[in-house]
């Protein structure tokens, strides 16, 4: 399963965060955030986009100046777990028409949407790029009329 | 890196340049370059940024720079321009298409941390503010606003203690916008507030009987992601039923399976009752794939928990794959990259090492078509994404092939095998990685060792890596594929390895050395030998254990005792002496030295010489030592009974205690008595070493 997601900036910043297990208070999740920062920033890029990481495995792929990370278990699919971040990207891309990290720091509520309809509970939920962005066409329709 | 340059260039009289608005795809929105020189920049950003464009020019733009270029304020004055442009009906400026989202926010102005602090705590403090007023006062756009700001702020990093009181009450709210607001409240901020939760219970239940499939999906989105043991234990069945019911939409059925599986780690015990199984299995032949997608998932982690009511999801997964990989039928939305939606591909071979090979032949049958289809007919493209997700579902084929033939069912492992030992050498690190790691699996299947041994060479190479994800696993490689044969070759290059390597795998290294040598070892002297320089070579991480085996068998075995002792013996005249060797040294020299050529005093001399740096422990350790030397030797008597005497006074209560009643041993009137309590140590029972338990317990944790 996914223990948590995580888009960070070079600087350390951390652009949104999804945790699936309640394993971890806040104080723990500050920390872990700065440790898998600092994994990923010193890594190569030739180096493969797998870290072992205390008993977990954090697969990790970087786009312009954001790096997306997900840490999994050590028997998962690492190569679909790649290939999933992305499909998100692709996912955020279409959603915020040529994305940019300021996209995602204004609209953080909306990447929380987006995200809760490709992943959930620490799976994968929904793969077709077409049923997730119309759901949030709906729910941005919801929120509209609502509001 | 595409640049578009907007079609009307201002010429900006203040700074004397051109000023064009372009536009880069992906992920940085930069401005004006024109000819390489950064011209002038209007962004929206926070003043602190690096700007790479097309790897040329790298400007970092410090705040007075910014404020230089008036950017802070232009951003201010075009965001009062927009939200007037919205009131009025009109499009957003230059931010059209994101104009749903603007109005909510003020300017966040991230500056330095005190300032951007002290901001923080003004906008808190004006939310408190708010909030303290009267229920009535607020109303719902203001409300929602500074939720959002509290949640903004929480996810930066601050701590926020209220609001939580709001998110109970948004989330009664029969207004769309405003429950949203409240659930996504609730599972970001009171997440360790049980007590809270708790209150939420009653309305999360409504909403999940609501028969409102908006309001479902709300409810059972948050808590999926809160999880939880109060939620389990309240609201499993209600999930359970949303599940199962014939009236629940599949965007709410999906999101109904995946809350369930969290509910279930959380609480294992509270499974669905056997009765409800098939109904589950059968739900995954539901035409929705966004739906079986989430339920193989839900699926996996029953086959966990209880793996016999649910075999029924065997040939159906069978079934499944059989149309995704070899008929590649599937529906449009759901191909990536041409191949027939990877991951749902990857999850139904998952499943099927939960549980062993069917009996029926033509399932079995159809199963090797899938498997076979995959590993051979899976080829690298150009694209990178497609050759990513086609090797996922080739490594994930590989692992049912390894889980079906360690099940008594040959399979497909000759071809397995061939493959995986081209990607161990191939250029790209990920393949290589993986083909290790499946590598080192497929090891557990028995007659593959002989094909895998004759590519020692490339393995050892791999340990060689820049990667140190790579160096892990062809360390695990090689400790799996150890046996008489090779173990001295591969324990050559691991000790030789040993001395480059980096701290965060050495201790590992270590143990797997230890444990080789020890299994594998056709001349025990040969194994103390190792052992001796794996404690030269990375004496700390050598611990107690790796030198309590030794003393085990060296006691152990009789004809090893006088080597052990002659070697350790010349290991201390080579500086730098380890603690641990010097530990082995004492006590082996202790019990054995007396058959060596060696006089006492020179083994007495040997150990003392390192006696003042050693620690607490090693010190007390050598007491023993010196008084064993005292009953073999007795020209020693004199050299040693002083420092007994030294170390009467010693603060450390051990040293103490042990320098006394040595020191009362050497003058006892029954020295015989002292002969029989000094003897050898007699043998070891037989048990099984140590750092066999530990390797076992790690790798218990890595399955």
């Amino acid at each position: 399963m996914i223990y948590f997601v995580l888009l960070q900036n070079k600087q350390g910043k951390t652009r949104m965060s999804k945790w699936y297990t309640g394993d971890w208070g806040t104080d723990d999740k500050r920390d872990i955030e700065k440790e898998v920062h600092r994994l990923v920033t010193n890594r190569n890029q030739k180096f493969t986009n797998f870290i072992e990481w205390r008993n977990y495995k954090v697969i990790y792929r970087r786009y312009a100046g954001l790096y997306f990370s997900l840490c999994v278990d050590t028997n998962d699919n690492e190569l679909g777990y790649l290939e999933s971040i992305h499909l998100f990207v692709e996912l955020l891309d279409q959603y915020f028409g040529n994305v940019c990290e300021l996209d995602l720091v204004f609209n953080f509520h909306k990447v929380l949407a987006l995200v809760d309809e490709y992943y959930l509970a620490g799976e994968i939920q929904e793969t077709a790029k077409k049923t997730i962005l119309e759901r949030m066409e709906e729910l941005e329709k919801l929120e509209a009329q609502s509001s | 890196m595409e640049l578009f340059f907007e079609k009307n260039s201002v010429f900006d009289e203040k700074y004397q340049m051109e000023k064009v608005h372009c536009d880069i795809s992906m992920y940085t929105k930069i401005v004006n370059l024109k000819r390489g020189r950064v011209l002038s920049v209007e962004t929206l950003f926070s003043p602190f940024l690096i700007f790479e464009v097309s790897g040329v020019i790298q400007v970092k733009l410090s705040e007075s720079e910014l404020r230089k270029n008036d950017t802070i304020a232009r951003f201010d004055e075009f965001h009062q321009r927009n939200k007037e442009c919205e009131n009025r009906g009109e499009g957003g400026g230059e931010r059209e298409k994101k104009k749903n989202s603007d109005d909510l926010y003020v300017p966040k102005k991230k500056k330095k941390n005190k300032e951007e602090r002290e901001r923080v705590d003004k906008e808190l403090a004006k939310i408190r503010a708010a909030f303290d007023k009267p229920a009535k006062d607020l109303k719902g756009y203001a409300q929602r606003k500074y939720m959002w700001k509290i949640m903004y702020i929480y996810i930066l990093g601050y701590t926020v203690d209220f609001g939580h009181m709001q998110c109970v009450d948004l989330i009664r709210s029969q207004k769309f916008a405003e429950k949203q607001v409240g659930y996504v409240g609730v599972s970001l901020l009171l997440i360790e507030y049980t007590e809270m939760l708790r209150l939420c219970i009653q309305t999360i239940k409504n909403d999940l009987s609501s028969q409102n499939e908006v309001f479902q999906a709300l409810a059972l989105t948050c808590i999926a992601n809160v999880g939880g043991v109060e939620f389990a234990e309240a609201l499993t069945s209600d999930v359970q039923q949303l599940l199962v019911s014939g009236s629940s939409l599949a965007m709410v059925r999906k999101k109904a399976a995946l809350c369930l599986l969290r509910l279930l780690r959380q609480y294992p015990d509270n499974l669905p009752p056997a009765e409800m199984a098939p109904d589950i299995v059968r739900l995954a032949e539901q035409k929705n794939i966004g739906v079986v997608t989430s339920l193989l998932s839900l699926l996996t982690g029953l086959a966990t928990y209880d793996n016999a009511n649910y075999k029924g999801v065997v040939p159906l997964a069978i079934k499944l794959l059989h149309t995704l990989a070899i008929d590649r039928q599937c529906a449009k939305e759901y191909i990536y990259y041409r191949t027939p939606d990877p991951w749902l591909q990857i999850k139904l071979l998952r499943i099927l090492q939960y549980y062993p090979p069917l009996d029926d032949k033509t399932s079995l049958d159809k199963l090797q078509e899938i498997l076979d289809r995959i590993v051979t007919k899976t080829e690298v493209t150009q694209s990178v994404n497609k050759n990513h997700a086609d090797h996922a579902i080739l490594f994930e084929a590989m692992n049912v092939i390894i889980h079906l033939n360690l099940h008594g069912q040959k399979m497909l492992h000759e071809r397995a095998i061939h493959k995986l030992l081209h990607f161990i050498n191939v250029k790209e690190g990920n393949i290589r990685y993986l083909g290790l790691d499946a590598l080192a699996r497929l090891a557990r299947i028995g007659d593959t060792h002989p094909t895998i041994k004759r590519h020692l060479r490339t393995i050892q190479f791999s340990l060689d890596d820049n990667d140190i994800s790579i160096r892990k696993r062809a360390l695990d490689l090689l400790y799996s594929i150890c046996d008489e044969t090779n173990v001295q070759e591969i324990l050559d290059h691991l000790l030789h390895y040993l001395s480059k390597a980096e701290y965060a795998m050495r201790e590992e290294m270590v143990l797997k050395i230890a444990i080789l040598a020890e299994k594998f070892a056709t001349d025990m002297k040969w194994y103390i030998n190792i052992v001796l320089q794996l404690i030269t070579v990375a004496g700390d991480f050598v611990t107690e254990d790796v030198w309590h085996r030794v003393v085990q068998i060296v006691t152990n075995n009789e004809d090893l005792q006088k080597y052990a002792a002659q070697k350790v013996y010349e290991n201390l005249q080579n500086p730098p002496v380890h603690e641990s060797l010097l530990k082995v040294a004492g006590y082996i020299l202790g019990e054995f030295g007396h058959m060596l050529d060696s006089t006492g005093m020179d083994q007495f001399n040997a150990l003392n010489k390192h006696f003042q740096s050693a620690t607490i422990n090693t010190k007390a350790l050598l007491l023993s030592t010196y008084m064993k030397f005292v009953n073999m030797y007795e020209d020693l008597a004199s050299t040693i009974v002083p420092i007994f005497k030294n170390f009467k006074t010693s603060i450390d209560c051990e040293i103490q205690q042990r320098a006394v009643e040595y020191e009362v041993m050497t003058s006892y009137e029954n020295q015989e008595l002292i002969s029989q309590v000094w003897d050898a140590m007699p043998d070891f029972p037989e048990r099984e070493s140590n750092l066999m338990k530990i390797i076992r317990k790690r790798e218990g944790g890595k399955e």
